[in-house]
């Protein structure tokens, strides 16, 4: 081995056990609420939302089958045109749904003479907000 | 070297599963909200089809996307039309959504326009 590849071998032991330290410190911050989830895929006004939900749904699935595939290749696999297309359909359904949501909220916010909507609650709670 | 990458799969197997099982598990039970999921927010409270409907194409997506790259051990080749499917569910629950907004706004418009009638009449 030449001194090159055994610098090579050091820097990537290094990393991986930086990353490795990282991730558990992350998943354990987790484990503990350290990390709060709660509102992971809510929008600003305590709801639930659906092009959240969607993209978490899709990174899981495209994340896991990507390792799958590296781990039983031993290559880094082609993504196909259609599964861009289909993070990308997401990804843009998210977008315009904020899109929208702000837009909403200025107009609320206009109406009710500069004063936050009575829905946007001072801090997310768990339950939703009374709208009427 | 085999020795580094072994490890490093590891590494990323365990955030990955492990992120998975915990948010799994906080959305079964709640821990992570799930209110409203399902419901219009932007023309009232009332149960949303076209929410329904984008949740069940995206759990169809998913299931065919899963079983496809266990059977092919490859990225599989989406057809088509199921990309139009999830592009044309997507463009209905943004029309619904759309149609809210603006609902909520020619309400907001309608509201004004008799408070000014309102005032006129009573001589403001």
């Amino acid at each position: 081995m030449t001194k090159y590849e055994l610098l090579g071998l050091a820097i990537g032991w290094i990393l991986t056990i930086v990353i490795g330290l990282l991730l558990f410190k992350i998943v354990w911050k987790i484990w503990r609420d350290e990390i709060d989830l709660t509102y992971l895929i809510s929008d600003e006004l305590g709801y639930a939302s659906l092009s959240r939900f969607q993209m978490l749904l899709f990174s899981f699935v495209i994340a896991m089958s990507l390792f799958y595939l590296i781990v039983l290749k031993s290559d880094y696999p082609v993504l196909p045109k259609e599964i861009l297309a289909l993070l990308g359909i997401s990804g843009g359904s998210y977008v315009l749904s904020k899109g929208i949501q702000s837009s909403r909220d200025v107009g609320m916010t206009e109406a009710t003479g500069g004063k936050p909507p009575k829905e946007n609650p001072d801090k997310p709670t768990h339950e939703p907000a009374n709208g009427d | 070297m085999e020795t580094l990458s072994t490890a490093l799969s590891y590494e990323m197997l365990f955030l990955l599963v492990a992120l998975i099982v915990m948010i799994t598990y906080r959305l079964l039970t709640r821990k992570i909200n799930i209110e409203g999921l399902l419901l219009d927010k932007t023309s009232g409270r009332a149960f949303s089809p076209g929410r329904l409907q984008l949740l069940i194409v995206t759990l169809l997506i998913m299931t065919y996307y899963v079983m496809e790259v266990l059977e092919t051990k490859n990225f599989p080749n989406m057809p088509q039309s199921f990309v139009l499917a999830l592009g044309g569910s997507n463009l209905f629950y943004l029309g619904g959504k759309f149609y809210g907004l603006l609902a909520s706004k020619l309400e907001i418009a309608a509201t004004r326009i008799v408070e000014r009638s309102t005032k006129t009449v009573n001589g403001g």
